[in-house]
């Protein structure tokens, strides 16, 4: 295994397909108002199995995004007033930026259809 | 040229086949650089040393009897690695000129350049000095000096580096036998060689040196440490710095560099080198590949199973590991009881044998798959430690396949086909695989029946070929105890990493006495299938 897993890491450079990520998915609150909501919605990825992990240090937002990208976590949810009172995140993409904004249900069900398919990494 | 000469007595003819199948005749002591003028200047011209009857050639060298031919180029492995072990005596040279009275070991062409092995005798040298060496070197490059071949008796040897005072060159020279010492020599640089070289130092247009590092004389601890100095050389500019991106590329995506960045493993020195400690991340990472791949077991009918890990002496014994590797292995864990020993488990086979044990096999058992993630404890020098891929302790993805000699090709079969899903799962979309057999002549030396040794290579080459692998054969590979097939992938960035093999064994079924009752209700002899390819 420990062979393999140095192959992997250097034939993907560190960016694992979803599904064996080890951080699925970070949630990026624009500020500290927003860490109520981010653990909402972290319990809920958490019940349906979501590998997730909330940056609570009290950064700007384009640096939160910058260093996840650098962590090489595949998914960002950006959350902002906007998402807390729709009750939606707006999702990131790893190495590919903005990909919309989403209910919750539709973000898991994404994950859910990756991981199931064992989508590789592009 | 040679080819106008005719009418020559045809007794003094020599007949070349080329690797086309066509046979030229030539006149006795024509070079393969001439032959190769023959067919084309241009081709002469990337010609930098040849294949003669299976052994490499300088492409100068008359040849004297009919013989097959193929000319190596840099697109060929021989001809890269000749390339490079003549960029070692080049090297060589440059260093004679910076630092007086050095003396060289060995210096030899790898896989992804060469080295020399030097004794500097106390003079400094750093990763500082590397860019003035190199410069040297292409200064010398340019004279286009010769690589000159002189057979030398060994007294004149002898006599040679005696003068020269070089120990280590002595010390080959002392294992050679009279008869087979050559020298070559290339502008102002002589050195003990049996060559192949290329034909001049004008070939070698572009050179990175690439680090310095210490190694013992011959390998061995007790002896001097001299500079081993690694380097690379191109036939031109282009693709060195193709070479250098790619390098740059590499280090980038180097695992331990992103091992750390990423919090996946590490290494304490406490806990001691080589044994990875796994963070919660990297733990996440493992656990999940370790399901992936179990759910692709369970799904083929392997039967998990967990073992300790360590074994008593006695289990080593009967495998034959304790007589092969008692000594150069961890040292026995001694128990308050008078003499009695165990060993960190350094596989997990004679494991599963006394499962396969532990009750009465029929043929309707059979295959019977025992899957475990096993961990394991090699002992492994410190020098050869590297990040996750050389570690004293590892756990494999290890599954014993007991099957009858006839289901040999299924067994394969399947498990290439699970190496072949993991692979697509992970994006791994180049590999090859090299299967390994026995020696086409000498077959005394492997155990087993001819037989069953005949069917089970067979087995792999069918099984392989129904599976559209692209696969290299290797004859005299195998191990002693069976056939064998590796797999090899390449990866992002166009490295080749090998990976676990599949290794069919006739040596620990037969050492556990393992047995099953066949349909003819005789006891018979399973075969046992290796496989960790991950
Ligand atoms: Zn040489
Ligand atoms: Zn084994």
């Amino acid at each position: 295994m420990e062979r393999f897993i140095a192959v992997l890491i250097e034939h993907c450079a560190g960016k694992f397909p979803l599904w064996l990520a080890p951080t699925q998915v970070k949630l990026l609150p624009i500020s500290d108002k927003f860490l109520p909501y981010c653990e909402t919605v972290l319990q809920q990825l958490k019940a349906a199995e979501v590998r997730g992990e909330i940056d609570d240090r009290n950064e700007k937002i384009g640096k939160k995004i910058r260093d996840t990208e650098l962590e090489r976590v595949p998914l960002m949810l950006v959350i902002g007033e906007k998402e807390m009172n729709e009750g939606k995140v707006a999702v990131r993409r790893q190495g590919k930026g903005d990909i919309g904004v989403q209910t919750i249900d539709e973000f898991i069900a994404l994950v859910n259809e990756e991981v199931k398919s064992k989508k590789a990494i592009e | 040229m040679l080819l106008k000469i005719k009418g020559i007595d045809t007794l003094d003819m020599i007949k070349i086949t080329l690797p086309d199948g066509a046979v030229r005749e030539y006149p006795q002591g024509t070079s393969a650089m001439d032959i190769a003028k023959s067919i084309s200047e241009g081709l002469a011209r990337k010609v930098l040393a040849a294949k003669v009857n299976d052994a490499v050639w300088d492409a100068s060298r008359p040849i004297n009897m009919d013989a097959s031919l193929q000319l190596l180029t840099w697109n060929e492995t021989d001809g890269k690695e000749t390339f490079w072990h003549s960029s070692a005596h080049l090297m060589a040279e440059a260093l004679e000129f910076y630092y007086p009275g050095v003396k060289f070991g060995y210096g030899p062409p790898g896989e992804k350049g060469f080295y020399y092995d030097v004794d500097f005798n106390g003079q400094n040298i750093g990763e500082d000095d590397l860019a003035r060496i190199e410069k040297k070197m292409l200064e010398l490059a340019k004279n286009n000096s010769v690589y000159e071949r002189k057979e030398v008796s060994k007294p004149a040897a002898v006599k040679y580096f005696t003068e020269k005072g070089d120990p280590y060159k002595l010390e080959i020279i002392d294992r050679l036998n009279d008869g087979e010492i050559t020298f070559y020599t290339q502008g102002g640089f002589t050195d003990l060689c049996r060559g192949p070289h290329i034909p001049n130092t004008g070939f070698i247009k572009a050179i990175k040196l690439t680090n310095i590092a210490g190694a013992y004389w011959l390998n061995d601890e007790k002896n001097k440490m001299l500079t081993r100095i690694y380097g690379v050389t191109f036939p031109s500019q282009k693709e060195l710095d193709e070479h250098l991106v790619l390098l740059e590329e590499a280090r980038k995506r180097d695992h331990r560099k992103l091992g750390k960045e990423l919090e996946l493993f590490a290494f304490s020195e406490k806990v001691g080198m080589g044994l990875p400690l796994w963070l919660p991340k990297g733990a996440m990472l493992r656990e999940r590949l370790q399901q992936f791949l179990q759910k692709a077991q369970i799904e083929t009918g392997y039967l998990p199973v967990v073992t300790p890990h360590i074994g008593h002496k006695n289990l080593y014994v009967t495998s034959g590991h304790y007589e092969k590797y008692g000594k150069d292995s961890f040292q026995p864990i001694k128990t308050p009881q008078e003499g009695e020993e165990f060993f960190l488990k350094p596989m997990n086979c004679p494991h599963h044998c006394e499962i396969y044990k532990t009750s009465p096999r029929s043929y309707k058992d059979l295959p019977l798959r025992l899957a475990e993630f096993g961990t394991v404890y090699r002992y492994e020098q410190h020098g050869e430690l590297h990040g996750l891929t050389r570690v004293r302790g590892f756990t494999q993805d290890d599954a014993h396949l007991f099957c009858m000699p006839n289901q040999v090709k299924d067994e394969f079969k399947k498990v290439i086909d699970m190496v072949l899903y993991v692979l697509a799962s992970l994006s791994f979309t180049d590999y090859t695989a090299q299967i390994s057999l026995r020696d086409k002549e000498d077959r005394a030396k492997y155990i087993g029946s001819d037989e069953n040794w005949a069917l089970a290579e067979q087995a792999i080459i069918e099984a392989a070929a129904e599976k559209n692998l692209t696969t290299v054969v290797e004859y005299g590979e195998a191990a002693f105890y069976g056939p064998k097939l590796d797999f090899m992938v390449r990866d992002a960035i166009g490295r080749k990493w090998q990976l676990g093999t599949i290794q069919v064994d006739y040596n620990l079924p037969e050492r556990f006495d393992l047995t099953y009752i066949g349909e003819d209700n005789a006891k018979h002899r399973p075969v046992m299938i290796h496989r960790a390819p991950f």
